[in-house]
């Protein structure tokens, strides 16, 4: 089968998978390797893509959130045909390209989960407070694991402001590994607290429930780009020096 | 808002950083060159008020050097580190009570001649309209002429003659002289409540970032023996069972110092949330310090274990200040209670 640059057009044969949305999407980014001899992160270029375009197709993933939920794709090529005018930045140019739009979405995406993440962690709280009574919280378990999490959700917009503080400096270095691996985990241990709040009925899952399914979402919290465990050996090498 | 330190903000740190490191080692507390058992730092608060650093934060028209809570917190971020006596508190704290009121009284304690120890509830303390009576432990009250008082709701300053009932106890961190006492109607001769304002907030931040100190201290030691330490022909640092233990103290660490960084700036702005965020910086930081201390054991293994090694005094000195002024069950319970801090 051909591969690469083809008269005007890019070919494109293979398959990708962990494709969020591809199923709702009308077009999609594609880093495809167009020089196979170059070396691991040359010769990739970054095209536009799309979905309609003959030869894609789409094996769903279902994940564990609800029946029936489809989040992921693989995605299957077969000829794919793509104009060369559709390549962003320079042929075999690619990884910068996609080097700047993951700072992008690394940099905006995390503020914006922090700030919903405290506004989640105040409605646990006026929760607890229906259910437990505002006084009983002060000295329930509840309330003490709550009163953690409020802090800690409040350090993590501090971790935020560090952040920011040193790009100001430099670009952004492993330090933002401490905030995403600090944060990834708090963010299950807000959805879990949801569960104890509610009691015996957070086995049902209601059409327009607001806790159960977010909460089973956190699993792919510490796993989604870069596991806690890789995050780890990113902060023992290269924040602490640690030798591989 | 920036929260990393500014120049001269860092030429403070590095001058405290460096007497600390002459006169201050945490070689001093190991059991060969100190018997174990008391105050190691008393001969320290004359040289650190010469260096204007009991006074650093006091306003200038109270006799201090008039810098900002910024400035303060940094400060005790570096006397966590060297486990600097936590007397240090009460010298800290009360300078700025007495600074409004009672100038002579704060003059001795920023230079040092006064030594201030503290008092921290050993139950409930029943006093309103600024009468106190409960039982008391006292923090390095030995040489003191006064005792600053600091539960859950006030922070009171106090000559030491007001505590009846003095008697010595060892104490879990043996570097410090511990007392039970008790006050009986009891008259500070200045005091705040928790609801008044900033000297809680203080309070808790000084707490939070001299546990940031003891939480870094901590991860410092375990990260240089991890690098050094070999087993299976490898320093145990190569090992993410160690290494991911490593990882976890410097997500601790940075946790707590961002809060304190960023509560330090809203209480040098005199902003309505400092109680807000001094709060959360104490249950984040003292948190990191337990965690911390207790993870740099592990992480040395047996000699973690013995006294040849700082490792356990970490977590010693993370327990005490956890209770000065009311444990974190304490402290979490005013965080989300009825009338939270917010």
């Amino acid at each position: 089968m051909p591969r690469g640059i083809v008269g005007d057009e890019l070919v494109v044969n293979g398959s990708k998978i962990w494709t969020s949305s591809a199923h709702l999407a009308d077009w999609q980014e594609l880093l495809v390797r167009t020089d196979p001899a170059a070396p691991k992160h040359k010769g990739i270029s970054w095209v536009i893509c799309d979905m309609q375009t003959p030869g894609i197709e789409l094996r769903p993933i279902l994940i564990m959130t609800a029946p029936g939920h489809h989040h992921f794709n693989q995605v299957f090529y077969t000829d794919v045909r793509i104009p060369l005018s559709n390549v962003v930045g320079e042929v075999n140019d690619g990884w910068n390209v996609a080097m700047s739009t993951l700072g992008f979405e690394r940099g905006t995406a995390g503020m914006l989960e922090n700030i919903r993440y405290g506004a989640v962690v105040e409605r646990l709280v006026d929760m607890a407070r229906q259910r437990l009574g505002a006084s009983a919280l002060e000295n329930d378990d509840i309330g003490q694991r709550l009163a953690q999490l409020r802090a800690e959700v409040t350090a993590v917009r501090a971790m935020t402001y560090r952040i920011a503080s040193r790009a100001a400096i430099a670009p952004p270095g492993s330090e933002a590994s401490l905030a995403r691996a600090f944060f990834s985990q708090l963010q299950q241990r807000i959805r879990r607290i949801a569960l104890d709040i509610i009691g015996p009925d957070s086995i049902e899952l209601p059409e327009d429930d607001p806790w159960i399914r977010p909460y089973l979402r956190t699993y792919s919290n510490t796993i989604a780009a870069g596991t806690s465990e890789i995050q780890r050996n990113i902060i023992g090498e290269r924040v602490l020096g640690l030798p591989r | 808002m920036n929260l990393l330190p500014t120049e001269e903000q860092q030429q403070i740190v590095d001058m405290v950083r460096g007497f600390l490191a002459a006169s201050a080692p945490l070689e001093r507390l190991r059991p060969d060159k100190f018997g174990q058992i008391g105050n190691p730092d008393a001969a320290l608060w004359p040289k650190m008020a010469e260096l204007g650093i009991l006074g650093l934060g006091v306003p200038e028209d109270g006799g201090g050097l008039g810098l900002s809570a910024v400035e303060e917190a940094l400060t005790y971020i570096e006397f966590g580190r060297a486990l600097v006596s936590v007397g240090v508190l009460g010298a800290t704290l009360g300078a700025h009570l007495a600074a409004r009121t009672m100038p002579d009284i704060a003059a001795a304690i920023m230079a040092g001649t006064s030594a201030v120890g503290l008092a921290t509830p050993r139950g409930a303390v029943a006093g309103d309209d600024g009468i106190f009576s409960s039982e008391f432990h006292l923090i390095e009250a030995n040489e003191a002429d006064f005792i600053l008082l600091l539960s859950s709701d006030a922070i009171a300053l106090f000559r030491r003659e007001e505590f009846s009932r003095q008697s010595e106890r060892l104490s879990m961190d043996s570097h410090m002289r511990l007392m039970r006492a008790t006050l009986e109607n009891g008259k500070p001769l200045s005091w705040s409540s928790v609801k008044d304002g900033i000297d809680h907030a203080r309070a808790n931040l000084l707490i939070a970032a001299y546990a940031t100190g003891v939480a870094e201290a901590a991860l410092a030691g375990a990260v240089d023996y991890a690098k050094v330490r070999e087993q299976f022909g490898k320093p145990i640092g190569s090992f993410q069972a160690i290494k991911h233990k490593c990882a976890d103290m410097a997500i601790a660490a940075e946790v707590a110092s961002c809060q304190v960084a960023f509560a330090s700036v809203t209480l040098s702005k005199n902003s309505d949330e400092s109680r807000f965020h001094a709060l959360a910086s104490r249950i984040v930081a003292v948190d990191s310090a337990l965690k911390n201390g207790a993870t740099g054991i592990q992480v040395h293994g047996a000699i973690g274990f013995t006294a040849e090694v700082e490792a356990h005094l970490f977590v010693k000195r993370a327990h005490l200040i956890d209770f000065i002024g009311g444990d974190q069950r304490v402290q979490k319970g005013q965080f989300i209670g009825a009338d939270a801090v917010i």
